[in-house]
């Protein structure tokens, strides 16, 4: 019975945790404009995150990994495809990825991995040395990557005090304190230099 | 000095292997954005997806038209196919004119030779070109800017009719090329070995005939592949190889009689010889490259039977000659071992009116030790009855220094004692 009254109480006060939620938004340029790409996260958010369930998928096709860049919750599921009528091949040479190597497998064939270490990594295709992409895994839900205008939000995050990152795989990272408070949009820009 | 030479181009090589990153690439690179080992193990040896991007006409075997980055310029809107036959079929052509560059270096040194130690920087320079007009038209060409003083030699150049009929046909069945090409009957081609030094097996000649297996040929080859493990091709050529006009006959051809040829492969394991994808490989390191890893093996057959008119000290005489042989192909982890054996005969070479029997043939093994690193042992043997018997050993090893730039080290060892033995070593590259 305690336990129903908990979870009933719990529905009652979700809304207002959200409501209590702020936002995060901003742009991020470089020297040639906008940087599109660019992950920007919360770097010390306490509490501990459950990862999602579904599995994010990283797709080959055209010789590309799409999308090129996926910031991730620390124990996610990524599920790699191959959408290429070639073969392509998965591995990286990264530790926080276990330096795994999935195999060379054709069209239609998904093989997945679960990222339990934080940090990034790269992931490589070894017959098309051109393709590479990047997944970011970090401690908290509270990240964002830039769309094609430089843009980037990250809504839902609690009130209070942190470090905004960002990452970037040519660009060096910056850090900039702030503020977020509850119903409000904190505005935060950076400009990146490599 | 040898062993000086030697430090020298290794001591360029490792320092060239940790300086930035490569940004030079060639035709089909630049229209895909994709690296050379895309389709070679190490350039100009293709891997196995390479031979299927090469028999395809220079497309990707399966839909090219994704994987193309760098669009082409259309000669008509493809609404133009719905008007033929009263407009003209819609075609393309590349926007960029596909023109890359090859250039060899070596220095070399000869045991026999009055000049031991040589520098040859360039021996080569090789003006490529290749691509497709629209979908299933291909061309392919390759010009000796300069070849050891010699200038301006076309090598091979060729158009490419891909996927005949394939309405009614399965695609790659049945390709059409036409123009200046090595046989398809030649089971190794000179064109795509990575040593510096030809394979013995396709450069011998013959008493006073000038036929060599692999040359160039002018002619038309129809070839293709059946159910994606069989491939066959037939050919017919003027068989002189690739020299100029004979003014006195206003012709190319040495005589009106062409040479004919024919080639049968079957390939097990691997991806299809169409670049059909079907195997999985389970990879445990980051050696794996298709090509050096997919476990394979591929037996070919071929013939050749031919005639060459003969001038030669105020003589004028015919050799008929013919030869046929078996070849195989295998790959097995990062081993790729093949080899092959020629049988065959002349019947008139030297305008005596004397037979000579043919025999010949070749191993060579390749071992990747790393991803730019390969090993090459090759042995090989031509005997002339009458006549000459001659083999060599060739010791290599290839760098990769990057993708389209390589160093080689290598020794031609003769088996004979009254021919020369050679070491090279030199800088191949591509851009």
């Amino acid at each position: 019975m305690p336990f129903r009254v908990l979870l009933t109480l719990l529905y009652l006060t979700l809304p207002s945790i959200v409501l209590a939620a702020g936002t995060i938004s901003g742009t991020i340029t470089d020297k040639r404009g906008v940087t599109v790409d660019a992950v920007v996260y919360i770097e010390d958010s306490a509490g501990e995150f459950a990862p999602p369930k579904e599995h994010l998928v990283m797709d080959q096709k055209n010789l590309a990994f799409t999308p090129h860049i996926i910031p991730i919750l620390i124990g996610t599921t990524v599920d790699f495809l191959n959408s290429d009528d070639i073969l392509n091949n998965v591995f990286t040479p990264s530790w926080a990825g276990h330096k795994f190597n999935l195999g060379t497998y054709p069209k239609g064939i998904v093989r997945s991995f679960t990222f339990d270490r934080l940090g990034e990594v790269v992931i490589l295709c070894n017959i098309h040395p051109e393709m590479e992409a990047y997944i970011i895994i970090l401690s908290n839900p509270f990240f964002a990557v830039t769309d094609k205008t430089g843009k980037f939000t990250i809504s839902g995050v609690p009130s209070g005090r942190y470090t905004l990152r960002t990452w970037h795989e040519r660009l060096k990272p910056q850090t900039k304190q702030i503020s977020v408070r509850e119903n409000n949009t904190t505005v935060v820009d950076f400009e990146l230099i490599r | 000095m040898v062993v000086l030479i030697i430090g020298l181009f290794t001591s360029i090589f490792l320092y060239n292997l940790f300086l930035t990153e490569a940004h030079a690439i060639p035709v089909f690179a630049r229209k895909y954005k994709t690296s050379c080992q895309t389709c070679h193990v190490a350039f100009p040896r293709l891997n196995a997806f390479g031979e299927a991007f090469r028999r395809n006409g220079y497309q990707f075997p399966q839909i090219d038209e994704g994987y193309v980055k760098e669009e082409p310029l259309p000669l008509g809107t493809p609404a133009w196919k719905k008007v033929w036959p009263e407009g003209i079929w819609p075609g393309q052509i590349p926007a960029m004119v596909p023109i890359a560059l090859r250039v060899e270096s070596s220095y070399r040194y000869d045991d026999r030779s009055e000049v031991t130690h040589d520098f040859t920087f360039p021996n080569e320079l090789e003006l490529l070109t290749g691509g497709t007009f629209g979908e299933d038209i291909s061309f392919y060409g390759e010009i000796a800017l300069f070849e050891e003083g010699d200038t301006g030699k076309v090598g091979r150049l060729f158009l490419q009719f891909d996927n005949l009929f394939d309405s009614k046909l399965p695609k790659h069945l049945l390709n059409l090329r036409i123009g200046q090409f090595e046989p398809a009957a030649v089971p190794f081609p000179s064109q795509r070995r990575l040593t510096f030094t030809n394979y013995l097996f396709n450069s011998f000649k013959v008493g006073k005939n000038n036929f060599q297996f692999s040359s160039a040929q002018k002619g038309l080859e129809v070839k293709g592949i059946i159910k994606s493990r069989l491939e066959h091709a037939l050919g017919i050529v003027n068989g002189n190889g690739a020299g100029a006009k004979d003014e006195s006959t206003d012709s190319f051809d040495n005589n009106s009689k062409k040479d004919i040829y024919i080639r049968l492969g079957y390939k097990i394991g691997g991806i299809g010889l169409d670049g059909t994808t079907d195997v999985e490989i389970e990879d445990e390191g980051l050696l794996n490259q298709v090509g050096l890893t997919e476990n394979s093996i591929k037996f070919g057959t071929f013939g050749y039977l031919g005639e060459n008119s003969i001038k030669y000290s105020g003589m004028d005489f015919n050799d008929k000659f013919y030869r046929y042989g078996f070849d195989l192909d295998g790959y097995y982890q990062n081993i790729n071992l093949f080899g092959a054996i020629l049988l065959g005969r002349d019947d008139n070479p030297s305008g005596n009116l004397k037979e000579v029997e043919v025999t010949a043939y070749l191993v060579e093994a390749n071992y990747l030790f790393l991803p730019w690193l390969i090993g090459i042992l090759r042995y090989e043997e031509t005997n002339l009855n009458p006549g000459y018997k001659r083999g060599q050993v060739i010791p290599n090893l290839t760098l990769l220094i990057r993708a389209n730039l390589k160093c080689i080290l290598e020794a031609q060892i003769s088996t004979k004692d009254d021919v020369s033995n050679k070491i090279f070593a030199g800088l191949d590259y591509a851009f």
